[in-house]
């Protein structure tokens, strides 16, 4: 049986593998973000040291860091999920001795995996040479991060599953996925790290899972965090996990109540 | 032991409801309205283990509504089953193992892989030991002649290679039950040949039950012993195919080409007391319209024995066309049943000849249907 979530893994990448194109594309468009980024902070930080106590140092590694994490958390299990669901595939899922969210969350996985490996290593690399890119040398850190962006890979996609699985119980949820691919960008921290926020808007974060997508996991990785709140950090992530399990479930019991087959 | 059980089975739906106009629009933002929808409406029937059979009723009747809720898919408003021992939606995960699904609308292989990649993640999704699985694969290898396809990947396959690699998905887990939802839809006739000759070796051979539903009644009449007719969500008919044909066919033709011209009133004094009708071709062709009741042996006996003749060919009234007009009057009764046991809806024609039939119904056994053209076989050669 887990035999078979693992083969939805290796699928995935090798499905990702047979698009050539969109691999070469994809190491260009991720040293193009990372670089983008570090020519707007640098601007920004114009003749300051620090900003919202980052140096500017810093500001490249979290920048290069973010977009790490991001290309092994993102996926696009939202409009999968919505498209199966639009156009019926997820019926022919239903037929099959697996668990429906099970497999999408494995095949996000593999998805996260190659993009990691063969979009961000080489782009990491690119970004090294080019930008002053400081990353950290104890390998406790290293395996901390790894740890945490695993976290974020689990949250992110429940948060897509839960979009995609709106599908269920709306016609169109195109507006819902846009509004939640911004909201992640915005507000996990990689457009802009959540110290920069104002009071008010850091607060909020404090109570909003979005931080422990990018920002947290980025600010331990950056050296930013002492170990008691790197602990700290782990722990909302594992959390926010937990939490947003139950709507998951509930979700999915009551969409197949209702689960209405198109074509019918 | 029963394949399928299904008690008084119904499924209702909610629709949204459109209200019209910008305002419509704006208090729909708001507050939805809906519509129930029922598309399965109490049916029950029971299919035993190792029957071939046909599910058929028009677009919307609820065929699908009613496949998807056997195979555990959806799950229904009210109402019991049983499909091989388990109640599908409950224990979804345990039930599919000993289930096969084919939908002719979708695939169920991965869009972006070689076909044999799919079979090896079935494998492993169904558990299927290794040495099972190359024995099985090679058997449909073989009989499918699945081997060039293989390796190419599934977005590249035409339809038809498509559909015969579709089957072999469905049936490496050696399932007991087969449901097929318009297995042989936008196929070739070759395709669709080799397909049910496939269906029936399965059936065979394995012992498969095997569900299908269909528009196209050639494959009623190739594979199924039996069918269940649906209208608007209610079974309407359910029995062998024979039978609703002699239910249902109003009569044969019989064309005769004779060796030498003869004139229409010879050829009625010949079926002298008989109610059938004689129409002429040219003058060496005719064609005699026997009604049901009648044997069409005996008229061939009166006209053979007289008469030289080069050719005989016997029409019987196909399936399709007595399908057709029974989705038309949306009831598989016979029209004097209709009267006596008050239908659902009445004929909109009195046709003539028919109710004077229903006598001759309950003598006449499926099989007889067959014998009149089996004679005429052997009057031709």
């Amino acid at each position: 049986m887990n035999a078979a979530y693992f083969e939805f893994i290796r699928i995935r990448f090798l499905t990702m593998l047979a698009y050539r194109v969109n691999y070469y594309s994809g190491i260009i468009v991720y040293a193009i973000n990372i670089g983008a980024y570090y020519f707007l902070w640098k601007a920004i930080y114009g003749d300051a040291d620090t900003l919202a106590g980052f140096t500017v140092e810093q500001m490249t590694t979290y920048v290069a860091v973010s977009w790490m994490a991001r290309a092994f958390y993102f996926n696009n299990l939202d409009r999968e999920i919505s498209n199966e669901i639009r156009d019926g595939g997820v019926a022919v899922q239903m037929t099959r001795p697996i668990n429906y969210l099970m497999v999408k969350m494995m095949q996000g996985f593999g998805e996260g995996v190659f993009r990691l490996l063969l979009f961000m290593v080489p782009g990491m690399i690119l970004a090294t040479l080019l930008f002053h890119v400081t990353l950290p040398t104890d390998p406790m850190r290293w395996i901390v991060f790894f740890i945490m962006i695993w976290f974020s890979f689990l949250i992110n996609t429940q948060f897509n599953i839960l979009t995609g699985l709106f599908a269920f119980f709306v016609e169109n949820n195109e507006g819902l996925m846009r509004m939640k691919r911004v909201s992640v960008d915005l507000l996990s921290g990689v457009i802009v790290p959540i110290a920069f926020f104002p009071a008010w808007g850091r607060a909020a974060m404090d109570w909003l899972p979005f931080q422990a997508i990018t920002y947290l996991p980025s600010s331990v990785f950056t050296g930013r965090t002492s170990e008691a709140e790197t602990w700290h950090a782990l722990l909302i992530q594992i959390g926010w996990f937990a939490v947003l399990v139950v709507p998951i479930v509930l979700m999915w019991r009551s969409a197949r109540r209702r689960l209405f087959v198109q074509g019918g | 032991m029963l394949a399928i059980d299904v008690h008084n089975l119904r499924k209702q739906f909610n629709v949204q409801k459109n209200r019209e106009g910008l305002g419509g629009a704006l208090r729909d933002l708001f507050k939805r309205e809906y519509t129930e929808v029922t598309a399965v409406k109490d049916i029950s029937f029971q299919i035993p283990q190792g029957e071939i059979c046909g599910y058929i009723g028009e677009n919307g009747a609820g065929k699908s509504t009613t496949i998807k809720m056997l195979t555990g898919i959806l799950v229904p408003t009210s109402g019991h089953i049983k499909v091989n021992g388990f109640v599908p939606h409950k224990e979804r995960e345990k039930f599919v193992q000993g289930i096969g699904v084919v939908f002719g609308q979708r695939s169920q292989l991965w869009w972006d892989i070689g076909v044999i990649e799919s079979f090896r993640l079935l494998r492993k999704v169904y558990g299927v030991g290794e040495a099972d699985f190359k024995r099985l694969l090679d058997e449909l290898v073989e009989t499918l002649s699945l081997g060039e396809l293989l390796n190419r990947p599934v977005r590249k396959l035409s339809l038809g290679q498509r559909m015969r690699c579709e089957l072999a998905a469905a049936l490496l887990h050696n399932p007991s039950i087969l449901f097929l939802d318009e297995p042989t839809i936008g196929l070739d006739i070759v395709v669709k040949t080799e397909i049910r000759e496939f269906l029936k070796r399965i059936n065979r051979e394995r012992g498969t039950t095997i569900l299908l539903t269909t528009h196209d009644l050639q494959d009623i009449e190739a594979l199924c012993s039996r069918v269940i007719m649906l209208d608007d969500g209610r079974i309407i008919y359910d029995g062998g195919l024979e039978e609703l044909k002699t239910r249902w066919g109003k009569g044969r033709e019989v064309v005769f080409t004779f060796g030498d011209a003869v004139r229409a009133d010879k050829l009625a004094a010949l079926t002298e007391g008989m109610d059938v009708r004689w129409s002429r071709g040219d003058a060496y062709t005719a064609t005699v319209w026997i009604p049901l009741e009648i044997n069409v042996s005996e008229v061939l006996s009166r006209v053979v024995g007289t008469m030289e003749i080069s050719d005989i060919k016997i029409i019987e009234t196909n399936t399709e066309e007595i399908v057709r007009e029974i989705y038309r009057t949306g009831s598989a009764q016979t029209p004097a049943e209709a009267l006596a046991g008050g239908g659902p809806e009445g004929r909109d024609d009195g046709d003539g000849g028919a109710g004077e039939r229903v006598g001759a119904d309950k003598d006449r056994s499926g099989g007889d249907s067959t014998k009149p053209t089996a004679q005429a076989e052997a009057i031709k050669s």
